[in-house]
């Protein structure tokens, strides 16, 4: 049942991050804990993502310092992995916004979602499960 | 997809590009080897056949609470999020298990103990998102997690065959109380004329 845990290294969690097409970003809005799947691509050192203009994440990511979070596990967590970002949200405008869309982002979600946020990529973690076998050692 | 989007607006494209070699914001220090390494990575971008860019394919819709709860029970997963006490926003995923309309973990040692021993709202969120076809649902429970401290509440989560994915020495059963659930599903807007 339990697998063996193991550390991923900085490098790791950024190839995981980059060979994955959804993460969720936790924020707060009105107080409140929320947390919204997303699409997104890793664009230098930022998370990209749109949505919509004016919403509750455009706003609740007006600057503030947010989790997001990718994950590819088995149903019962014997294998796999999950990787944290904490970082700050910034609305994108203008020239940035447009380096956004160079990258190729695309909101899975279709029209309207016209918002470019990118979160920089500050703390970064990761961890990896592996059932039955040793797992490498990781820095 | 996205090499029509390209070819339709190359002059501001190459605008852009200057802009963003001397933008000094944060977000945009990744300069010119950036957009050698976003074209290069164009073909990765997936979509479905015939789905453009900002087209109005996708709809995004509420699913009621009763719906939002029997979506829920279909997941062995979902996410967790909390604050930890350093003040730090966390996701980790969790197994879980629906029982009373709450939503029961069980975790050893560590901060999202302490986040349920603080009694702290948390979010908890479960979702099935198929990329490729731009379909989905994503539900989120908010609510007031607590550690189930009396043996009787203990012995009748037990019947549901909870396991921790990393067993410690002692497990304890966190029950979040939920204030709000909420869900959306992303599905195809109305079959239109396909584009040739």
């Amino acid at each position: 049942m339990t697998g063996n845990v193991g550390v991923l290294s900085r490098a790791e969690c950024l190839d995981k991050l980059r060979a994955h097409p959804v993460g969720r970003i936790a924020v707060t809005s009105h107080a409140l804990p929320a947390i919204v799947p997303v699409n997104y691509r890793v664009s230098g050192s930022s998370i990209l993502f749109r949505t919509e203009p004016g919403g509750m994440l455009a706003r609740a990511c007006d600057g503030s310092v947010v989790a997001f979070e990718v994950d590819e596990l088995d149903p019962d967590g014997t294998r796999g992995w999950s990787v944290l970002v904490v970082g700050v949200a910034e609305l994108l405008h203008g020239s940035a916004a447009l380096r956004a869309v160079e990258a190729g982002l695309v909101s899975a979600a279709g029209a309207g979602r016209d918002q470019f946020v990118a979160i920089t990529i500050g703390q970064l973690t990761g961890r990896s499960v592996a059932a039955g076998e040793a797992m490498e050692a990781t820095g | 997809m996205i090499p029509r989007l390209l070819a339709a607006a190359p002059q501001a494209l190459t605008r852009a590009a200057r802009r963003v070699v001397s933008d000094s914001t944060a977000v945009a220090n990744a300069g010119q080897s950036l957009l050698n390494e976003a074209r290069h990575r164009q073909d990765r971008v997936r979509l479905a056949p015939g789905a453009r860019p900002d087209g109005p394919g996708q709809v995004l819709e509420a699913i009621e609470p009763e719906r939002c709860w029997e979506l829920l029970a279909t997941q062995p997963l979902g996410r967790l999020s909390f604050t930890a006490h350093s003040g730090v926003p966390v996701i980790v995923p969790v197994n879980f298990a629906v029982a009373d309309r709450t939503i029961v973990l069980r975790t050893g040692r560590g901060p999202k103990l302490t986040a349920a021993a603080r009694r702290d709202l948390v979010a908890f969120e479960v979702d099935d998102i198929d990329i490729e076809s731009r379909t989905g649902w994503s539900v989120v429970v908010i609510g007031q997690a607590s550690v189930v401290t009396e043996s009787s509440q203990q012995r009748r989560l037990d019947a549901l065959g909870l396991q921790p994915w990393a067993a410690g020495p002692r497990e304890d059963y966190v029950v979040i109380t939920p204030r709000n659930v909420a869900g959306r599903r992303l599905r195809a807007a109305e079959p239109r004329p396909a584009p040739s």
